[in-house]
């Protein structure tokens, strides 16, 4: 057993014994000060929800022991260790970027159900040009529910991140928030939700998933 | 949406941070039951995430064409569940 399960990139090793989705132990791999945080692993594991909840269990692992990770995709098995160790030495500089602007914080994710989809499902005259519009409009933060659950999150929330769901007439909000505003970002939140009548689900925190620009 | 279901809905969204204020925030599964963040699993591990270069492309190509039909599954279920009337 040769290869390794990436987990992600961390600036340093995990601090607790965590074992990854197939039981072993965790470790590191070292290169340009930052460590790849991954698991002996013969192959890549099947994408089952099983093993999706298993990986988000490991970096919940990682995160509530009070380390910053940039977590990897799904899937990131690598054949030869010494090939993350050479991708940690090119990428140095870029994933050390992406640590320092995810530092100490968390990832919540807010699905807002778009009015544009639902009118759409209640009434034959919406256009679909209408529908996309507002679609459009709803990923820039143009929409008024995201307006103002935005100002809600803001204070609290290093960055924002807005997208149209791919699946669901929704609009997702990715906030960045720092770990010592949780609790009182997520009040004003809710607290936004409700006064504007907006249904939200939130679901988080997660590792800073949608927060990983150059990396 | 009524404003009292959606105070209801936020307050049970957020039940268990408040109840864990001492410890560390965790992940998805502290703030909601699993079946409620599924849609959110898909989406974070199999469509985000750092991807590095090294011989990834099969594994990848597989997780892609799952998160396709996992994609599918969920918008076909969105849609069903949205088609049906709403009891009082």
């Amino acid at each position: 057993m040769a290869g390794v399960y990436v987990y992600g990139i961390a600036g340093r090793p995990p601090a607790a014994a965590v074992k990854g989705i197939f039981g072993r132990r965790l470790r590191a791999i070292e290169g340009a000060r930052l460590f790849a945080i991954v698991e002996p692993a013969a192959r890549a594991p099947k994408p089952t929800v099983a093993r999706l909840r298993a990986q988000a269990r490991v970096l919940a692992a990682l995160v509530a022991a009070g380390g910053d990770i940039l977590p990897s995709r799904f899937g990131t098995f690598v054949r030869r260790p010494a090939d993350v160790k050479a991708e940690l030495l090119e990428r140095g500089p870029a994933f050390r970027r992406g640590l320092r602007a995810v530092r100490g914080c968390v990832q919540i994710s807010a699905r807002i159900a778009l009015p544009g989809g639902q009118a759409r499902a209640r009434s034959p005259q919406t256009t679909g040009t209408a529908f996309l519009r507002s679609r459009a409009a709803a990923a820039g933060g143009e929409h008024p529910a995201v307006r103002a659950l935005d100002r809600a999150g803001r204070a609290f929330a290093k960055q924002t991140r807005v997208e149209a769901d791919r699946v669901a007439p929704s609009i997702v909000v990715h906030h960045l928030v720092p770990r010592r505003y949780l609790r009182r970002y997520l009040e004003a939140f809710a607290h936004a939700a409700a006064r504007k009548g907006i249904s939200i689900t939130l679901s988080g925190p997660w590792p800073p998933f949608a927060f990983l620009d150059a990396e | 949406v009524p404003r009292s279901r959606a105070l209801t809905r936020a307050k049970v969204r957020l039940s268990a941070p408040e109840a864990s204020r001492r410890r560390q925030p965790r992940l998805a599964e502290d703030i909601l039951p699993p079946e409620a963040t599924l849609v959110d699993l898909v989406d974070n591990l199999l469509n985000k995430g750092v991807i590095l270069n090294a011989e990834l492309i099969l594994a990848l190509a597989d997780v892609d064409l799952v998160y396709l039909r996992l994609s599918a599954l969920l918008a076909a279920a969105d849609r069903v569940v949205g088609a049906r009337p709403r009891r009082r």
